[in-house]
């Protein structure tokens, strides 16, 4: 397995940066897969108004683990992604988040990935949402939002204006174009997606400003530290200056899951980060996050996964 | 005659110069033609990139002659798309023969420059509906590249000098003229909304122009006139989907063609044969409809003309690959979780 670690907020330094980890040649801005490491290609793409685009069709023969760690830049990253594993599974969905937040991706060997990452700095986005009807609502959005990690089906019209992209004709002659409209329309087609389900959740939620700093004073209390056990909902309700049953259907209502099993939720992605990082053992794990012995955290894992710990602690060599 | 003269390269200005002209108020760069001087409303945006917009949907009670002036200070372009409704079979409208005066129901896309002088006729008792861009000399170049904007300009403007019709209004100009000509465009995003959809107007006409030239020359080479007429019976196959699809026998009365002779003449014109393009403009607008997300996919089937909601399904995969279900946007069903993905995120406090 390919382990990269970044925190780069240039894709430019990014896409260098990739290169040299696969040990694959740049020209033109495209990394072209060696017969002996792979097919297709990796494509930095720079956009006249400032966006920076990663564009992925090509299959590895290694797995590739891409672990973005944390950066103090404000930047977003939209991710569309389509994965065709060996058994002919897809897997495709769209990804916005921050980069101040650590994540992975997991490209197992063999897969047929088709991926487009934009990346989004604050001052752009900023520019972007001025004088719009959604300026208010979609700024606050991605201020408050902690951690901000959207997930959606790659439905039918991201598809199509995926493929426009990627099957751009021989003649090179539109492709910046045709390019630069795509990407504004899928750019487009996001944030009003997002506006109208924010709206939407809006609708239903009545809460104040303080009251929703309150809360999410909650969650940062809930989250600090997994190594113990979590504060019970009483000290919580404490933290926030209400009472327990009302702390209870705020937190559900701005997180979308009850304080126990978002913790869960929380935990559980942060042991798949440690056991993908190979830093750590299953048992270095469960104890590093608060389980008392291996057999209760492997039934956790299941629980969240539907897989075991030990199925990605130790890497699968075909 | 009306006639409006003006050489400005922002659209707020020709909305205060019509104001003035037919002495009224227009707030916001909007204007409503009061029932005096016709029916419907003009409204102009200012985008980013120097794009400026002007939107119509009217009626007028007299001829009215646009007169743009050459301007020799400033280089832009004007990129207009005019779709014409006219009620009766009468076509009563003067050929234009003086130089650089345009008639838009002919040239329903054409693109001028402000530096030659241009006149666009505007007859009267006919509905039109446009957009109209102005772009900067340097938006094609920042686009496409200096190279292929010249050579798009200028075999452009030579086809246009030995005046032939370089473009016509097909499925893909009227999905989005669709989006834009409305009274209030409403969108939590209007600005990208409308810069987006007018940045793909100006995509397909550069890359048709450029696919049709050298792919050897597909104009059409019909009678100005022949065109003119299928032009009509492009316009009234498509304007209405909710009732039966016209006869081969009434169309080719409205265009004064033979059968034979108007299929294969369409062929030529629109690139599918006559039925084909009727149905895939039909599916088009379903699509767009769902997109919009206003309508269940019973209530579309139904506006474009089917009873039965398996029919529509049916045609409508055979045209997307899709189910209409597939592409209705269902807010509530698009969220998915980390667990269908191949990613993992936490974060540390």
């Amino acid at each position: 397995m390919i382990k990269i670690e970044y925190n780069l907020t240039s894709y430019e330094d990014m896409f260098r940066y990739f290169a040299k980890c696969l040990k694959l040649k740049i020209t033109d801005n495209v990394v072209h897969f060696t017969p002996d490491k792979g097919n297709g290609f990796i494509k930095l793409i720079n956009l006249q108004n400032n966006l920076q685009v990663i564009a992925y069709d090509c299959v590895s023969y290694e797995s590739i683990l891409f672990h973005r760690k944390r950066s103090e830049k404000e930047f977003y990253v939209l991710r569309l992604d389509e994965a065709t594993e060996a058994t002919g599974v897809t897997k495709s969905s769209l990804f916005f988040g921050k980069t101040n937040q650590e994540w992975f991706y997991m490209l197992s060997a063999n897969t047929q990935l088709r991926q487009l990452n934009i990346l989004i700095s604050r001052k752009w986005l900023d520019e972007y949402f001025a004088n719009e009807d959604a300026e208010q609502i979609l700024t606050n959005y991605i201020t408050l939002k902690s951690p901000l990690a959207v997930y959606e089906i790659l439905d039918a019209e991201y598809r199509r204006l995926m493929n426009e992209m990627m099957s751009t004709p021989e003649e090179k002659q539109f492709e910046q174009m045709i390019l630069e409209n795509r990407i504004a329309l899928i750019i487009e087609r996001f944030f009003t997606k997002l506006f109208k389900s924010i709206e939407n959740e809006n609708s239903n939620l009545r809460i104040s400003s303080v009251e929703l700093k309150r809360v999410k004073d909650v969650e940062n209390e809930l989250l600090k530290d997994f190594s113990q056990q979590p504060p019970p909902i009483a000290q919580l309700a404490r933290v926030a200056a209400m009472s327990p049953s009302k702390l209870k259907m705020l937190f559900k209502e701005v997180f979308g899951l009850p304080v126990n099993q978002y913790y869960q939720r929380h935990r559980m992605n942060k042991a798949k980060a440690m056991l993908l990082s190979k830093k750590y053992t299953v048992r270095e794990t469960a104890n590093g996050l608060g389980f008392s012995n291996v057999s209760s955290f492997n039934k956790a894992y299941y629980k969240a996964f539907e897989q075991l710990p030990a199925d990605i602690a130790t890497p699968v060599y075909k | 005659m009306i006639e409006i003269n003006f050489n400005n390269s922002d659209y707020s200005n020709l909305i205060q110069v019509l104001a003035r002209s037919f002495n009224l108020n227009a707030e916001k760069n909007f204007l409503r033609l009061p029932k005096s001087i016709g029916e419907g409303y003009a409204v102009s945006y200012s985008l980013p990139e120097g794009l400026s917009v002007f939107i119509s949907d009217t009626l007028l009670y007299e001829n009215l002659l646009f007169h743009r002036q050459a301007s020799t200070n400033q280089h832009y372009f004007i990129l207009q798309f005019n779709e014409s409704f006219t009620k009766g079979d009468a076509d009563q409208q003067p050929e234009a023969m003086e130089q650089h005066v345009y008639n838009i129901r002919r040239n329903a896309v054409l693109l001028t420059s402000s530096l030659m002088e241009a006149k666009f006729f505007i007859p009267k008792g006919v509905r039109i509906r446009s957009v109209r861009i102005i772009l900067g000399n340097d938006l094609l170049n920042s686009y496409t590249g200096r190279e292929m904007a010249d050579k798009f300009l200028s075999n452009y403007f030579a086809m246009l000098l030995k005046n032939r019709n370089p473009e016509i209004i097909g499925t893909d100009y009227r999905i989005l003229m669709d989006e834009l000509i409305k009274e209030k465009i409403d969108h939590p995003l209007r600005t990208k909304f409308i810069y987006n959809r007018i940045m793909l107007m100006i995509e397909k006409l550069v890359t048709g122009f450029i696919g049709k030239l050298e792919s050897n020359d597909q104009f059409i080479k019909l009678k100005d006139d022949e065109i003119n007429r299928l032009i009509k019976v492009e316009s009234l196959l498509v304007k209405d989907y909710s009732g039966t699809a016209p006869t081969i026998n009434a169309l080719s009365k409205i265009a004064a063609m033979s059968p034979t002779k108007l299929k294969r003449d369409f062929k030529a014109m629109y690139g599918l044969p006559i039925y084909e393009y009727y149905q895939k403009n039909r599916m088009t607008r379903a699509r767009s409809l769902l997109l919009e997300g206003k309508y269940a996919v019973k209530e579309v089937g139904i506006m474009v003309g089917y009873s039965n909601l398996g029919h529509f399904a049916g045609s409508f995969k055979k045209e997307f690959g899709l189910l209409p279900s597939e592409i209705v946007n269902d807010d509530h069903n698009t969220r998915i979780s980390e667990k269908d993905t191949h990613s993992v995120m936490w974060h540390d406090k």
